[in-house]
């Protein structure tokens, strides 16, 4: 447990730490009961209530303290202190690898590929034009008629 | 206050204007009620509780999640708290400064008689609740923070724990001292027996 300054508004015969620990247990109604004795003594000797529920007239006051609400156009204030403060650049400001799908652009250039390359295997021709060649003309009369004699 | 939705964080991260003012609207009231009651002042507690959320928006890449996101919501917002009462402190502000002696609504003489006879009802008054105020801001930071989470707020002491950094003990020790301190005053200006 760490030393601790006691505050300016409290007693002088201050508790120690650890019995000022043990107190506020006791109040609380959580000090085991092995340990009441010690705590009671103190109590006692400086007439503080006797009562697990000691300073419980303190805690309903402070609970009962109303919650204060933030004014309407609070959410409007932070947003344009926001935009204000940051040239409007803070929101949306994601750089070009969070705006552009890199990872689906992969994927697609991938597929893409993929495809190119099965249609070219597959191609005939060996290129994108896939209709098959015209067959090729033969010369009329026959090949054999040019052929050189010797 | 709710824990976040790892959906909506993931679009906080993502600098999503309308996951920024869903977050906000959804702890607004928390954290401007804790900043009043630090500060007792309006206007200071608006406009800390803007820096508080500026804060969370600039540092959201940060946030681990193994730990709750009200925790660390909270934790920001209490560092904010002590650094504006330092600073406050330091420029002598009139409003911070103003304890129960000075303070018009905590004088003895605007209290008469009347005690209240059950504390809650007491409330409604308006007067009640400025010494209530003023009570609290007469402690130092490091008790009025605490009182403020465990008494205001209703936080559990493990909480607390992790909100302060402070070891149970001495989360204990000071709330101990802080209520003494507290009694001691309400029972001066009559609140409580």
């Amino acid at each position: 447990m760490s030393t601790d300054a006691p505050s300016p508004d409290a007693p002088d015969d201050e508790p120690s730490d650890e019995l000022a620990a043990k107190i506020f247990d006791y109040y609380e109604g959580t000090l085991p009961v092995e340990q009441r004795a010690e705590v009671e003594a103190y109590l006692t000797a400086r007439g503080e209530p006797l009562s697990p529920a000691g300073d419980s007239e303190t805690r309903l006051v402070l609970g009962a303290l109303r919650k204060e609400a933030a004014p309407d156009a609070f959410t409007e204030g932070v947003a344009d202190t926001i935009h204000r403060r940051s040239a409007g650049r803070f929101f949306g400001r994601r750089t070009l690898g969070d705006r552009v799908p890199f990872g689906w652009v992969l994927v697609l250039a991938l597929v893409v590929l993929v495809t190119l390359w099965v249609v070219l295997w597959r191609s005939p021709t060996g290129s994108l034009d896939l209709r098959s060649p015209p067959p090729t003309p033969s010369a009329p009369g026959g090949g054999a008629d040019l052929a050189p004699t010797p | 206050m709710a824990d976040l939705d790892p959906a909506l964080l993931r679009r906080l991260r993502d600098r999503d204007e309308r996951a920024f003012r869903e977050l906000v609207e959804a702890h607004r009231n928390a954290v401007f009620n804790l900043c009043y009651r630090m500060l007792g002042n309006r206007a200071e507690a608006e406009d800390l509780a803007q820096e508080v959320f500026i804060a969370v928006f600039k540092t959201i890449d940060g946030f681990r999640e193994e730990a709750k996101f009200t925790t660390w919501l909270y934790r920001v917002a209490v560092n904010h708290c002590k650094n504006r009462i330092k600073y406050l402190s330091r420029r002598h502000d009139r409003q911070q400064d103003e304890l129960d002696e000075t303070h018009p609504a905590a004088n003895d003489a605007t209290l008469g008689p009347a005690r209240a006879a059950r504390p809650d009802r007491a409330l409604e008054s308006a007067q009640l609740e400025a010494q209530l105020q003023a009570a609290i801001a007469s402690l130092d930071e490091e008790h009025r923070v605490l009182v403020v989470l465990r008494d205001v707020e209703d936080l559990s002491i493990e909480e607390i724990c992790e909100i302060t950094g402070l070891p149970d003990g001495t989360v204990k020790s000071r709330l101990h001292r802080a209520r003494a301190a507290l009694r001691k005053k309400l029972e001066r200006h009559g609140v409580t027996r």
